[in-house]
């Protein structure tokens, strides 16, 4: 007899021979056959809920403290609505089913103690019971995810919770950086009103049963079913999976430009962030003791390509944190200092509608932006921007011009789109790859409400990320896919102190409500409490306080101490 | 000396000693009491043996058998007697048995218990006895404090006759005494409200039906009628030692929290940040739960627009609405006090219980009459009309509990597969949970209905 058929009967057997206590306390209530069965469950019950074995005392404590909640339950409760009368719980009718409530008590004691007994002795008697081999457990499904960004951590977060605790499956993360970062405040750590590890959120803390490794893949066989992974300082090693999920984001495109990709900045990670920052202060430095009035000029000219969400964000950002930054500087020129975006189109912004960005444009050059339009970025040099009409002579630029997907992705041997995404199904598998799913920038997937390929936000990354765990779990369990179909909910963006646009379900807010309402959204997206609670300190600090203007240690020296 | 420490005597002579007390205190049969109570004690102690870790728990497992005691001393009359001897008239009558049990037998066999026990070994800093005494007595001056700001006529005290000075010193010491047995014990708020409760209806036993009319030189009367009128005193110790027991945890937390826990060597992994946060939200849908099934009582009875007028609305339905954004509220802070202790069906039960009595004292029979506009009545018969309501807290606090083990396992299961846990072990509430169920509910629920 297995443990638990025996713990079973044993509880059976002590409840039948605790039974006529209760038979006797219940005789007004419950016919005694009644009473007997009821006793006997009971018994059965408590072996099964009961997880180990106890010592006696314990064992009777613990059943008599379960008498009261059964009288009322019964006594009070059940038997009289059965009966089609009121619940006996004024003080009168409970008086009368007093004798009960006694009884009760002393009958699961006498129940505890002598399961316990029964327990003990014929563990004394027989020996423990045998316990029956367990049956061998299939290996878990291996599911490998690469790239630690939106998607990546958003997928994993999605597994974790679809899967619970259970085994079947063993969950491995790939990332280049041990945290995911937050890229929409990215703008505000480049402007210095946001501490740079509070918008990245550590994935050993944050993911549960994921296991993290940080390396960079540098191969994905998809035959042999395994990716190749190289660690910073040390050898690469091989990663088998069952199922790949691919969320390697984007890198910056440079569309050539040999020249901008050597002097411009990135704005992609929290290193250009800070980067870009240090950059910013230090030319304020300089130019603090330059007497070449030509060279301060560069120095305090900042250009910012690209008049997308990231360009016009950095540039309202960087031109807020420059003038901020003038009182501390007072031999620096006012009327010298400069941020130029320089974007290709007719007009910033072309996600929003145009009334919202021609307000965005309006007043970031209240604030002193300067814009470029219809103007295209050639070349730049260390000390200037080539621009198609003309040149600026700067120090700085950054570039959010063009970004394209991971490169990797071209050397997987499966179809890619113009830009270089891996073209899905809808279901985000890839053709007859069915272990291998791809979403977020790196993916070009059609959205099935509204027929045309999602654009590569983090919006969408997350929602892919929901769909693609729901389908995962489908294949393993064997049921039907459903394609990824999102209805987008809207965009925001801010592009200075107290101005920010918001169109959001069609509806369109500007000024210090779309502000608040950025603010707002983005704090309820950052993930976890803890940097949210970080967050808002920064930002009540910054209210009250000049912005930080200490220059950080490079990114990468190991001596640090500033320059 | 080593005798004095073996597991068997001094409980042995304890009980010996307790049970000739109590029976002389009731039927003057001292030699079987004397035998009787030894030999119990005995049987008592033995069973026990290892078990009984510091004197809190001894001190409960003494007032649960105190508890047993009397409810099976029917068992002993005659057999065409049992009937009347089980009724709740006969109860009445053997009610002073109950109060000597407690007093004579059950309190001190308990503290005699946990005097002998050896405590098991915790990581440094985890106990210490000054420790024990301030924060003990910091938590006593702090429930004092609150307890006559809030409810200075039928203050614990109040019957001394003295003055404000040394009630606070009385409950200080009460405090003191409170850190020094249930320290060790302590492992959450919940719990510690739980043993706070037992400490204030041990109290009551000691104090308003025993000590103080002793003092004043009235003779100690343990008979049910003048238990009965001392049932505001019982609301009052429950309340003063439910504040007791929370300040004393919640101090002896920040101090643990501040000069122990807060070390990163000794850091929680998921943070107390996010525990808390977790606790709040399966608290708030395990409230919800509770919220919906007690509501139909509600509805029965009428109760909802009396619900309704506490914050100045009449309908039902506003009602309803404020009844359930209560029961989510009372589930957050259920989630907040008993997180990391409901580990399994039976702990869920008697802590849900538990917080039900609670909220009955608390909200029933205090908070809401207060919203209503009138003075609260923690008299018998305004307990034994409000009875009806305990039963539907406790149907709440059950059902609360259950949902909030649920959401609880489901999160030791995902613990079982996250690697940062390998090798941690989640701390276990054991031991002294079933004595304290059993003692706070089963003489709380007893006492309304019985004297009632
Ligand atoms: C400045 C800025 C502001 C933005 N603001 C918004 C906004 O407000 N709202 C919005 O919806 N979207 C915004 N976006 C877009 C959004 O950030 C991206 O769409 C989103 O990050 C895409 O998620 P992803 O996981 O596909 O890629 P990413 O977030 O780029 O993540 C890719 C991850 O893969 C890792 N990785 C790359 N190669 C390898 C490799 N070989 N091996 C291992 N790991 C690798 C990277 O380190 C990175 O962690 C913004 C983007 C930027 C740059």
């Amino acid at each position: 007899m297995n443990p638990r058929s025996r713990r079973l009967c044993l509880g059976a057997a002590a409840g039948l021979l605790s039974s006529p206590l209760l038979a006797l306390s219940s005789r007004a209530d419950l016919p005694a056959p009644v009473a007997v069965l009821l006793a006997v469950a009971l018994g059965a019950l408590l072996a099964l809920l009961a997880p180990t074995r106890r010592a006696i005392v314990e064992s009777l404590l613990a059943a008599a403290a379960l008498g009261l909640p059964l009288w009322a339950l019964l006594h009070v409760i059940a038997l009289p609505l059965l009966a089609g009368m009121e619940p006996r719980w004024t003080a009168a009718a409970m008086r009368e089913v007093f004798p009960q409530l006694a009884g009760w008590i002393l009958f699961q004691a006498l129940l505890g103690w002598s399961f316990a007994v029964l327990e003990a002795l014929v563990e004394r008697w027989l020996g423990p019971a045998p316990v029956p081999e367990a049956p061998p457990v299939p290996p878990p499904t291996r599911i490998l995810i690469l790239g630690g960004g939106f998607a990546g951590v958003a997928t994993a977060e999605q597994l974790e919770r679809a899967f619970g605790g259970s085994a079947e499956v063993e969950l491995t993360l790939v990332s280049e950086t041990n945290a995911m970062l937050f890229t929409p405040m990215l703008a505000e750590v480049a402007a210095s009103s946001l501490e740079a590890s509070h918008i990245t959120s550590p994935l050993r803390t944050n993911l549960r049963r994921t296991t993290v490794v940080r390396g960079r893949a540098s191969r994905v066989d998809l035959a042999l079913q395994r990716v190749q992974v190289e660690a910073e300082h040390g050898p690469s090693w091989q990663l088998g999976y069952d199922h790949v999920v691919l969320a390697l984001g984007s890198v910056s495109n440079y569309l050539g430009m040999t020249g901008v990709a050597e002097h411009a900045f990135d704005f992609k990670s929290i290193a250009d962030a800070v980067a870009i920052r240090n950059h910013v202060i230090d030319c304020f430095e300089r130019a603090d003791c330059e007497v070449d009035a030509e060279e301060r000029r560069r120095l305090l000219t900042f250009v910012v390509a690209g008049g997308g969400f990231a360009g016009a964000e950095l540039a309202g950002g960087l031109n807020d944190f420059v003038r901020g930054m003038l009182p501390y500087y007072p031999r620096v020129p006012r009327d010298e200092v400069q941020v130029v975006l320089v974007h290709g189109g007719e007009r910033i912004l072309m996600e929003l509608s145009e009334p919202l960005a021609a307000y965005a444009q309006r007043t970031m050059a209240a604030r002193g932006v300067t814009f470029r339009l219809k103007t295209r970025l050639k070349d730049a040099t260390a000390d200037r921007v080539v621009l198609s009409d003309g040149e600026i002579p700067s120090r700085t630029l950054v570039w959010t011009a063009g970004t394209a997907p991971n490169p990797l992705l071209k050397t997987l041997g499966v179809e890619v789109d113009k830009r270089g995404a891996v073209v899905t199904e809808p279901t985000m598998q890839v053709g007859k790859h069915t272990n291998v799913w791809v979403l977020g920038d790196a993916a070009s997937l059609p959205n099935a409400a509204t027929g045309k390929a999602c654009p590569p936000t983090a919006q969408f990354a997350i929602r892919q990320s929901k769909q693609l765990a729901r389908n995962l779990l489908a294949v393993l369990h064997g049921e039907p896919l459903r394609p990824f179909r999102f209805k987008p909910l809207g965009a925001l963006c801010v592009v200075g102190h107290h101005t920010a646009c918001a169109e959001i379900q069609g509806l369109r807010f500007s000024g210090l409500f779309a502000w608040l309402l950025w603010r707002g959204i983005y704090l309820s997206k950052l993930p976890s409490l803890e940097r949210k609670v970080r967050v808002v300190f920064d930002w009540v600090v910054e209210l009250f306080f000049p912005r930080d203007i200490v220059q950080t240690f490079e990114l990468g020296s190991r001596r640090g101490g500033g320059k | 000396m080593n005798a004095l420490r073996s597991w068997w005597l001094a409980p042995a002579v304890v009980g010996g000693l307790g049970g000739a007390l109590a029976q002389a205190s009731t039927n003057d049969n001292v030699a079987a009491g004397a035998a009787g109570g030894g030999g119990l004690a005995l049987l008592w102690a033995w069973s026990l043996r290892g078990r009984v870790r510091d004197l809190g728990d001894g001190l409960l497992h003494g007032l649960a058998l105190a508890l047993l005691l009397w409810l099976s001393t029917p068992l002993f009359a005659a057999w065409q007697e049992l009937a009347v001897a089980c009724s709740c008239d006969a109860a009445r009558e053997r009610f002073p048995e109950l109060v000597a049990a407690i007093v004579c037998y059950g309190a001190p066999l308990g503290l005699a218990l946990g005097a002998v026990a050896a405590p098991p070994r915790v990581a440094a800093g985890a106990h210490g006895t000054s420790r024990a005494l301030v924060v003990g007595g910091i938590a006593g001056f702090a429930a004092c404090l609150l307890f006559e700001r809030v409810a200075a006529t039928a203050a614990p005290f109040g019957p001394v006759g003295a003055g404000a000075t040394l009630r606070l010193f009385g409950a200080m010491a009460i405090g003191a005494g409170y850190g020094l047995l249930f320290q060790r014990a302590v492992r959450g708020l919940g719990q510690s409200l739980g043993f706070g409760i037992a400490w204030g209806m041990l109290w009551w036993c000691l104090g308003p039906l025993t000590a103080l009319p002793w003092w004043r030189g009235d003779g100690v009367d343990w008979s049910a009628a003048a238990v009965g009128a001392q049932y505001g005193a019982f609301v009052a110790h429950v309340v003063f030692g439910l504040v007791l027991g929370l300040a004393h945890a919640c101090v002896d937390k920040l101090w643990f929290g501040f000069f122990v826990a807060s070390d990163p060597l000794q850091r929680d992994r998921e943070g107390l940040g996010g525990r808390a946060v977790l606790a709040l939200a399966w608290g708030a849908l395990a409230g919800l739960v509770g919220g919906v099934v007690f509501a139909p009582a509600m509805w029965d009875r009428g109760m909802l627009p009396y619900v309704a007028q506490a914050l100045g609305g009449s309908s039902p339905w506003f009602g309803l609405a404020v009844h359930l954004g209560a029961s989510v509220l009372f589930g957050m802070v259920y989630g907040l006090l008993f997180r990391a202790q409901v580990l399994d069906l039976a702990t869920a039960l008697g802590s849900g219980l538990l917080f039900g009595f609670v909220l009955w004292l608390l909200g029933q029979l205090t908070l809401f009459p207060h919203l209503l506009g009138e003075p609260f009545d923690w008299s018998l018969p305004n307990a034994a009309a409000a009875l009806p309501s305990l039963v539907g807290h406790l149907v709440y606090g059950a059902a609360m509990a259950f949902v909030f083990v649920a959401c609880e396992l489901r999160h030791a299961r995902v613990q079982a597969v996250d690697p940062r846990w390998r090798g941690a072990s989640r701390a276990l509430v054991v031991g002294s949970a079933a004595p304290l169920w059993l003692f706070v509910l089963g003489f709380g629920v007893t006492l309304p209905v019985v004297l009632g």
